[in-house]
């Protein structure tokens, strides 16, 4: 993130994780002392994550006074400065290798472990290598290479875990 | 002399073929992962843990140790030849190593590299070996209180250290990571916080899991998001160093080795401070003359930060075995990995395993052997690794990080756990919040949580005890003095004071 722009995302972390800590301490008083249960009060369950909620709702309160001193609050973000990030090459590259991560995760369990590992690789190696602009067949090489580091990829990993370590694999 | 034999004993069994053959193993694929840019020795410790827990628990520390000493070597080969540091560690490697291997120099400047690292891991492992028992014994003696002031020492030392622009970010990081530790069923009662009515969460948040999200999974986005890295066109000649050029910077040597080994004691504060702190050292005591080549491909900054790094990883492993409180981000893996395998380091671990601290020590030695044998060999085969493309090899590493996270408990829940911490981590590096603090807190969460209820038992309340026991009024000053350090009140009240001086000096 640009040092111009830290102030402006100081100034909303520090509000988010201010509400976040009183949140805690909240939850935290309501929590039982187990005084009724004739256990000692001082043991009570809520009263370390209460003082935590308080020391993150203190830490976080420091920081919001000094966001808005360096005028964190003022600062716009303008369509510019949006359109300039998700347009970023960099952005751009993120977005798509954090998709298909948490595509791959989210459908564990629900397809075959090899084929689903096999089809992440491929596609992740594609997303990143395939030009839409060139023809496939300039680019057949890269598709058969993806192939083969995919299909030996997901058969060492379950071939290692399954029967070596003996993981069932999801 | 129990101790001595122990130690005798220690170094005479892990010289066995099956050790020496884990430990080359290890080792190799630890250089390997190090010289990788954005796979860092945690992620590497981490995902060798799922792979090692149905081993022997001494042969599974063993390959732990390999790696973690294999890692942190292994960032400089990166750091000299990319300029970009393999892990963290290695980055004060990058000033004097890069410039070494434009001047075609790559090759002598690996090798004063792996000879700063052996050098400075042996100097590490003495320490270990020495201080270990002494603060075992020490740490016997402490009670609920210490360890309560224990683990908030750690939270802000680490925040201090590893947020050098804002520390406040690094104990904000911290005090979440002890959030996150609250999840769950806690000891005391077995009362379940924070889990809103789901079972998965009532067992709480695993550390391996989050350690191997924010570590493995937000480095793979990070790494994603740039493009490729050029690797420097240079010859590597003779790697063997002449231990004439190392030898001369003796004083250099044993000063990095002792300030790293220091550092990676202190809770939380890791490899890369160290190699700095040394770096900066190694520069400030140069003559001037010379001082003026440092960042420019000075031998001797390259090895003070070498030295510094890898002395830091046996430093680390102290408080590890004295007071389960880790040195560094790889050493909180480490912790994690020996109590799954039902080794419980902490102050009874002179009760409990007396031996185990020897054998340790042992292993440290092991490794830093088979780091120094490799490292001067295979070098320009070994170069090649740098050349795989990031898309290529970053989901084959995913797939390890969910296999690794799942593996386990086989629970599907460990896997989300492992994506959050992931975009988590992703996000708050982004907002410069470090990540070391708030792994530690997930490990001192409970420390802190037992520790302080404990001590309010039994001092019925009265916090008094907290300030006047000794160690406790010990650590609590140094606590306070770290924190009011950093305050723009205190930095006016010392440029007063100096003003004051100044003024009488030359009045």
């Amino acid at each position: 993130m640009k040092e111009e722009n830290m102030p402006k995302a100081d100034f909303y972390t520090a509000i988010v994780l201010m509400g976040f800590g009183i949140l805690v301490l909240i939850l935290s008083l309501e929590m039982p002392t187990m005084a009724e249960q004739s256990k000692n009060p001082y043991a009570a369950p809520g009263i370390v994550p209460g003082l935590i909620g308080a020391i993150i709702a203190f830490l976080s309160g420091i920081m919001l006074i000094r966001a808005i001193r360096k005028g964190g609050y003022k600062k716009q973000i303008n369509a510019e400065v949006v359109k300039g990030f998700f347009t970023h090459e960099s952005t751009n590259r993120m977005v798509k290798t954090v998709l298909i991560c948490v595509l791959y995760s989210l459908l564990l369990g629900h397809v075959n472990f090899v084929l689903l590992t096999t089809l992440f690789i491929f596609v992740f190696v594609l997303t990143f290598e395939y030009s839409f602009r060139e023809s496939f067949r300039a680019q057949a090489r890269k598709v058969l290479m993806a192939a083969v580091l995919a299909i030996i990829t997901s058969g060492a990993v379950y071939g290692v875990f399954f029967y070596l370590f003996l993981v069932n694999l999801p | 002399m129990i101790g001595l034999k122990m130690l005798f004993d220690a170094v005479i069994g892990i010289f066995n073929p099956r050790s020496i053959f884990d430990a080359l193993w290890a080792t190799q694929l630890g250089i390997i992962i190090g010289m990788l840019p954005g796979l860092t020795a945690t992620m590497g410790v981490a995902l060798l843990t799922t792979l090692t827990f149905n081993m022997a628990p001494n042969n599974a520390i063993l390959i732990l140790i390999c790696m973690y000493i294999g890692a942190i070597y292994g960032g400089s080969r990166s750091a000299i030849l990319l300029n970009i540091p393999g892990t963290p560690a290695n980055a004060a490697t990058t000033v004097d190593g890069y410039p070494l291997a434009l001047k075609g120099e790559a090759g002598r400047a690996i090798g004063i590299a792996t000879t700063g690292s052996f050098l400075g891991s042996l100097i590490g492992m003495l320490a270990l070996a020495i201080f270990t028992p002494l603060i075992g014994s020490v740490a016997l003696s402490f009670q609920s209180f210490e360890f309560f002031w224990f683990a908030i020492f750690g939270i802000v030392i680490c925040g201090n250290l590893t947020a050098p622009k804002d520390p406040l970010k690094g104990w904000i990081a911290g005090f979440l990571g002890l959030f996150v530790a609250m999840i769950g069923m806690e000891g005391i009662h077995a009362y379940v916080r924070f889990s809103f009515g789901s079972t998965e969460l009532s067992g709480g948040i695993s550390l391996i899991p989050a350690m191997v999200g924010a570590f493995g999974f937000a480095e793979i986005i990070t790494v994603m998001r740039f493009t490729k890295f050029e690797v420097v066109k240079t010859k590597i000649g003779r790697v063997m160093p002449k231990w004439r050029d190392v030898f001369k910077y003796w004083k250099t040597i044993i000063r990095s080795g002792l300030v790293g080994t220091f550092i990676g004691a202190i809770p939380g504060v890791g490899e890369d401070i160290a190699a700095w702190v040394s770096y900066d050292l190694a520069k400030r005591s140069a003559p001037p003359e010379r001082r003026e080549t440092f960042g420019k491909g000075n031998e001797e900054g390259l090895l003070a930060a070498e030295t510094g790094n890898n002395a830091c990883v046996p430093g680390a492993i102290i408080p590890v075995l004295t007071l389960a409180i880790p040195g560094s981000a790889p050493a909180a893996v480490l912790l994690g990995a020996m109590l799954i395998h039902g080794i419980r380091p902490g102050p009874l671990i002179l009760v409990e395993f007396p031996t185990f601290i020897y054998e340790v020590v042992a292993m440290v030695l092991l490794a830093t052997i088979a780091m120094y044998v490799l490292g001067l060999s295979m070098v320009r085969s070994l170069v090649k690794v740098l050349l795989i493309p990031r898309q290529k090899l970053m989901p084959v590493i995913f797939v390890l990080c969910v296999v690794g996270s799942y593996a386990l408990q086989a629970r599907l829940f460990d896997v989300g756990v492992m994506i959050v911490f992931g975009l988590l981590g992703f996000i708050l590096r982004e907002m410069e919040y470090p990540m070391a603090p708030m792994v530690l807190g997930i490990i001192l969460g409970d420390i802190l949580d037992k520790n302080l209820r404990r001590a309010l038992v039994l001092s019925n309340g009265s916090l008094v005890p907290f300030f006047t026991r000794p160690i406790c009024l010990g650590i609590f000053l140094v606590t306070l003095f770290v924190i009011v350090n950093r305050t723009v009140w205190f930095k006016q009240f010392v440029g007063a004071i100096k003003g004051m001086f100044a003024r009488k000096a030359e009045g």
